[in-house]
């Protein structure tokens, strides 16, 4: 809450507590504005190499990466890799949540404990998840515990680091209110601390959802015998690269979607921030 | 009038790089049940810090104030500060927010009740759903007053609440107060460095000096209200604070 007394002419009043809803207009041009750079590049894409510009194996036109993605849709392998996928995601990530939550809330709250474990775990935050990659699968096994680690690892530094700072920053302009009201120790915490901290902890778990899918990719294509990162393998070892860009395809668009829900979630459980984020910053921004 | 509220040699000294400075020295002071009292006085003349060792925000090196005789060393409900700034909870509506103080002290449907009317008393009814984010400065700090009556309190404390405020909204919310505070009788004390606002406020107005803080007069200002600052009364009692603004 900032000095928000000069801006008393130019706030617009809206005397319900909801912000504005967007009409079905706004939702078709903001449907349009997001597909038009991507239908323009399938497009053109597909001219060129029709009109024989592009080298078909190197550069498979977008026809042919849609029928490949027909078949493996068909028959049910993609939902199979993508199934195995999504599983270790969901996995890694529910664990990194009870790790990390607890965690940055804990070093949030005591910044006396920060200085001992501030160090470590920066040490830490610079390896990527990548470079663990051989070390889990020696200590894990090639199968899914190795693979979970290191989403786990991947997903960890970012929900926690912006929980630790989130309650962290929390306004001591706040916290005095809530004091001079005599709230209790929890009544701070769960009143004042956690809805503070709320907005700062979704951007860390969206960035952590976000970095575990990047990486478990990465350690599904290096030893795996399902998910998508496999299936991008697979069309390697087959020499079908229209099948390797299904893959990357696909990627992207789960990625692109989880995002989605995370997005509506955060709309659905902090309706106040709504104003805040018709700013919207890019998402490669913030990371 | 018994004495509601005493301070005491009130002392009180900030730590800085240099060593102590004395932010305080030997406050004493007394106020009547239902009285509206200014502390006014320049900036850095303490009288925010004074607030707030009442508030129990701070805490005072030596001296006590007594609250109905009882010595009091933390913050309480039965005082209720309201600050210059709204801060208003961005996560809480309008509605939350006034009842933030007393939840959990009364049932769901009751807290509605009291929210609903305090927020007609300082005009804010139809603001009962919208986020803070959603109000003007004025508005805000018309709910954070809501809010401080919410805990019904037995003294409102105000730390400059209107000098964020646009010429005109501090003049409506000057006036807004003060039948808030004739009709429901609270006993308040204004901190304010502006010399019409502690004129048109004050029942009595302590003049602070700093270096270190303290109290340089008390000047009763026993004339009716609503008060205009520009009336021929005032120009005596006027230069008479303005004088004493100087060292």
């Amino acid at each position: 809450m900032k000095a928000s007394a000069n801006n008393e002419q130019e706030k617009p009043i809206t005397l319900t507590g909801a912000f504005d809803k967007p009409t079905y207009k706004q939702i078709l041009t903001k449907l349009f504005q997001g597909l038009a750079i991507p239908l323009c590049i399938f497009v053109l894409w597909e001219i060129l190499s029709s009109m024989g510009w592009l080298n078909l194996y190197l550069v498979p036109p977008p026809s042919q990466i849609w029928d490949r993605l027909l078949t493996v849709a068909g028959n049910g392998l993609l939902l199979k890799h993508i199934g195995a996928s999504l599983y270790r995601v969901v996995c890694g990530f529910s664990l990194a949540l009870c790790l990390a939550l607890p965690l940055g809330f804990l070093l949030g709250l005591l910044p006396g404990v920060r200085g001992f474990l501030s160090p470590t775990l920066s040490f830490f935050q610079q390896i990527p998840a990548i470079a663990w990659i051989p070390m889990f699968i020696l200590w894990l096994g090639i199968d899914e515990a190795s693979k979970i680690a290191i989403i786990v690892y991947s997903a960890f530094f970012p929900i926690f680091l912006n929980t630790l700072h989130g309650i962290a920053s929390t306004d001591s302009k706040l916290k005095e209110v809530a004091y001079t009201y005599g709230l209790s120790r929890w009544g701070l915490m769960s009143r004042v601390y956690f809805p503070s901290a709320a907005p700062s902890v979704f951007i860390g778990m969206r960035l952590g959802l976000s970095y575990c899918w990047r990486s478990l990719v990465a350690a599904e294509l290096l030893g795996a015998s399902k998910g998508i990162g496999y299936l991008i393998q697979e069309g390697r070892e087959m020499a079908q690269p229209d099948l390797m860009l299904v893959g990357v395809l696909v990627i992207g668009l789960i990625g692109l979607s989880l995002d989605f829900v995370f997005r509506r979630l955060e709309k659905k459980f902090l309706p106040w921030q709504a104003k805040v984020d018709t700013k919207e910053v890019p998402k490669w921004q913030i990371s | 009038m018994a004495n509601f509220l005493e301070i005491e040699t009130i002392t009180k000294y900030f730590n800085i790089a240099n060593g102590p400075v004395k932010a305080l020295e030997n406050i004493n002071f007394e106020v009547a049940s239902g009285e509206l009292i200014c502390l006014l006085g320049p900036s850095e003349c303490g009288k925010t810090t004074l607030l707030r060792i009442i508030a129990g925000l701070e805490k005072q090196e030596s001296g006590q104030i007594l609250l109905n005789g009882q010595a009091i060393d933390a913050s309480g409900p039965e005082r209720g500060m309201i600050f210059q700034e709204p801060r208003l909870f961005p996560w809480l509506t309008v509605e939350e927010n006034v009842g933030f103080g007393i939840k959990g002290r009364y049932g769901k449907k009751l807290l509605q009740t009291i929210g609903q009317e305090l927020l007609e008393i300082v005009g804010l009814s139809e603001f009962a759903k919208a986020w803070p984010s959603q109000l003007s400065g004025g508005m805000a700090q018309r709910a954070a007053i809501a809010r401080a009556l919410a805990a019904d309190p037995l003294i409102l404390l105000l730390d400059e609440p209107f000098a964020a405020l646009d010429a005109q909204t501090r003049t409506k919310l000057q006036t807004d107060f003060l039948s808030l505070w004739q009709s429901t009788h609270k006993t308040c004390i204004h901190v304010t460095h502006d010399i019409d606002e502690a004129l048109i406020l004050g029942q009595r107005i302590i003049v602070m000096h700093p270096s270190p803080g303290r109290i340089k007069k008390i000047i009763p200002n026993p004339f009716p209200y609503p008060r205009c600052p520009d009336d021929p009364d005032f120009i005596t009692l006027k230069k008479e604070l303005r004088d004493s603004f100087l060292p």
